[in-house]
């Protein structure tokens, strides 16, 4: 069971995954049409030609990979587990919800809280509240007077 | 001859107030972006991609060639100071530099690759100008099957030329089946939309760009201790420079040698228009070659002056080979020249031989842009503003990534006003972060997505039009050509990369024992 929590590594992973997308992406593209309909291409000739080149480098990468584990465990090497840090992850959680709340509350009530919840996760400690306050309305606004006012985008906003 | 007067009113058009605004404007986001660690000049230009759809199209690509030049050339300011490279194409520059900073002559350190970046990036703009005639002949020649392999030999550089191949293979294909997303290029049939509405029109470039670029590098940065970061930096902090420092004795320019800063120049341009090939790569060659013609090969790795400006000049000269392929083939010759393709894609320009022969008033100004910014290089480094550079490092980081942050989502939606699009970004920069970590190149990618549908659209097109005949690709003297080159790039690329990799870790090994 400990052995195979070893192979659930980014090397391994990454590779199986790339393989998996490729399955799907060829499969989806056989769907369509065969490779050569009447002796001319069709649509799914040229991600089947892709599916053939990517797929002997993921199987090496993944092979590599592999490899790479079982010379761990020969060598008896043991586990560190290096703690990951959750940033990145808080970071796609912001994203997703500023993303998802975006034409709902708008512009100007999203963007001063995204901005300040980055400088939150960015920042080691959570210190100095007021002034990430006033640094995220700040920033805001030099966005807002750039986009709309320079470059005349239209944002969302709640009350539009 | 016409040629010339449309250069010449060009020059007129860069010189207008606005346009110089634009280009000064470039310039600083240049100098900004590649001095910060993290930060490089391609994102400058990611970032500014949805803001140029606004903007007339000869402003935006003179704001690019600021960012540009002044984006490889600011790489060098952290990489002497703190011996952080602020762009990977200053990573020889680190080398030479660093130490002549503990030696106390940092400034003059910048003042040197000042020089030599002012030196290569202007034989490299004029190269440009004068070679791209010659290239838009030799362009006019290839048809259809040519297109193909031209395409085909450019995707093979672009693997051959990353050390990692097999992961540069992988991260081409994933740009390839992103941009196969949507509808056919030749008939009317949706592919990999699986049923979503959304993706019938396929992932928008800026989508991709942004997600790949900006959204992963946030990510990444979020896992640099803040603390420590500010640590780093502390030290350019403290340094006080006048401006007299940064001016080199001319007894060392000319112990350097006029034909360092030429061959120099002349090897980065060549690199440049090499497909994939990038400005890490001239910088090393150049830096090899100084070192191998050295009267002092000794001093390297030590503080070597000459080291120092081969491996400026070079990168900076890089520029304008770059824009040849890009301009006369479509195709880029790095990552930021693949992105300011995407600026012209945004305006419906199809690079090519009809863009310079019948659109030349919209790319001349661009070319002098690049040469403007070679030029000003000197005097606003040196005379100006060189003592401040140290001080860009001061800029808080926090606002910078978080105001990065806000601008790089909101870039998606004001190119697309989809938010779907923006969640798309959000998929597509955690996966690059992931291959990132795992450190699958990201050039190949950003090609792939460019190149791929071309890639398709021209395979297809040549089969249908020899009714399904491969021969086709051997019977056309301009397709052979290019399948003769990718096979001499096949076999003689590997060599060459294996005696450069053989010749940095015998300098690893020299360091070690400095």
């Amino acid at each position: 069971m400990n052995n195979i929590k070893r192979y659930l590594q980014s090397k391994v992973i990454i590779p199986l995954c790339v393989q998996v997308v490729l399955t799907i992406y060829v499969v989806s593209a056989l769907q369509l049409a065969p490779p050569i309909v009447n002796r001319m291409l069709s649509e799914s000739s040229f991600p089947f030609v892709i599916f053939l080149i990517a797929t002997p480098a993921a199987i090496k990468l993944l092979f590599d990979g592999v490899k790479e584990v079982k010379t761990e465990i020969s060598e008896g090497k043991e586990i560190v587990y290096v703690r990951k840090s959750i940033k990145p992850l808080l970071i796609v959680l912001i994203m997703a919800v500023f993303i998802l709340l975006f034409e709902l509350l708008g512009f100007s009530i999203l963007a001063p809280l995204y901005v300040f919840f980055f400088m939150l996760v960015y920042d080691d400690r959570p210190e100095k509240i007021v002034k990430k306050i006033s640094y995220s309305l700040l920033v805001a606004i030099v966005v807002y007077v750039m986009y709309v006012f320079a470059f005349d985008i239209r944002f969302p906003e709640i009350w539009r | 001859m016409d040629q010339i007067l449309q250069i010449l009113s060009g020059t007129l058009v860069v010189l207008q107030p606005l346009a110089l605004l634009y280009l000064f404007v470039g310039f600083f986001i240049g100098i900004i972006f590649g001095a910060l660690p993290g930060l490089t000049s391609m994102l400058a230009i990611v970032l500014l991609l949805p803001m140029t759809y606004t903007m007339p199209m000869t402003y935006a690509l003179i704001m690019c060639m600021g960012v540009y030049m002044s984006g490889i050339y600011s790489g060098s300011i952290t990489a002497i100071t703190i011996s952080i490279p602020g762009a990977p194409s200053a990573l020889m520059t680190c080398m030479e530099g660093h130490p002549l900073m503990k030696k106390g002559q940092g400034a003059k350190a910048i003042g040197h690759a000042t020089i030599g970046s002012a030196i290569g990036g202007s034989i490299g703009a004029l190269l440009l100008i004068f070679v791209s005639p010659l290239a838009l002949k030799l362009a006019l020649k290839i048809r259809t099957p040519g297109k193909f392999s031209l395409i085909l030999f450019a995707l093979i550089v672009i693997v051959i030329v990353e050390k990692k191949r097999t992961k540069a293979i992988i991260s081409m294909a994933f740009g390839i089946i992103l941009s196969t997303v949507g509808m056919d290029p030749l008939k009317s049939v949706s592919r990999f939309t699986f049923g979503n509405p959304n993706l019938i029109e396929g992932i928008d470039l800026t989508t991709l760009i942004i997600g790949a670029f900006a959204i992963s590098e946030l990510f990444a940065q979020a896992t640099v201790n803040n603390t420590e970061y500010s640590k780093m930096t502390s030290a350019a902090n403290s340094i006080k420079f006048k401006r007299k420092d940064f001016f080199p004795p001319l007894k060392e320019m000319k112990e350097i040698g006029f034909l360092t800063y030429i061959k120099s120049a002349f090897t980065g341009y060549l690199i440049g228009v090499l497909p994939g090939a990038g400005a890490s790569m001239a910088g090393f060659v150049s830096y090899v070659e100084a070192k191998r013609t050295s009267k002092h090969p000794e001093r390297f790795g030590k503080g070597a002056i000459d080291g120092l400006v081969a491996s400026e000049t070079a990168n900076n000269a890089m520029c304008g080979g770059a824009l040849v392929p890009m301009l006369a083939l479509g195709i880029p010759g790095d990552g930021t020249t693949a992105i300011i393709l995407g600026v012209l894609m945004v305006y419906g320009v199809v690079p090519g031989p009809n863009l310079l022969v019948k659109q030349m008033a919209v790319i001349a100004p661009m070319y002098m842009a690049l040469l403007i910014s070679a030029g000003i290089l000197l005097p606003l480094s040196l005379f100006l503003f060189g003592p401040y550079y140290l001080k860009i490092v001061r800029i808080n980081r926090l606002v910078l990534y978080s105001g990065i942050a806000l601008i790089a989502i909101l870039g998606v939606f004001a190119a697309t006003y989809s938010v779907f699009q923006m969640g798309v970004a959000l998929v597509i920069g955690v996966v690059m972060y992931y291959f990132k970590k795992q450190k699958y190149p990201n050039v190949p990618f950003i090609l792939a997505v460019i190149l791929g549908p071309l890639c398709e659209q021209y395979l297809r097109t040549s089969l249908t039009l020899s009714s399904g005949n491969p021969m086709v690709f051997i019977t056309n003297f301009d397709s052979l050509f290019f399948i003769l080159l990718t096979i001499a790039f096949v076999i003689l690329l590997p060599r060459a990369n294996r005696r450069s990799e053989a010749l940095e870790k015998e300098r690893n090994r020299e360091n070690c024992k400095c």
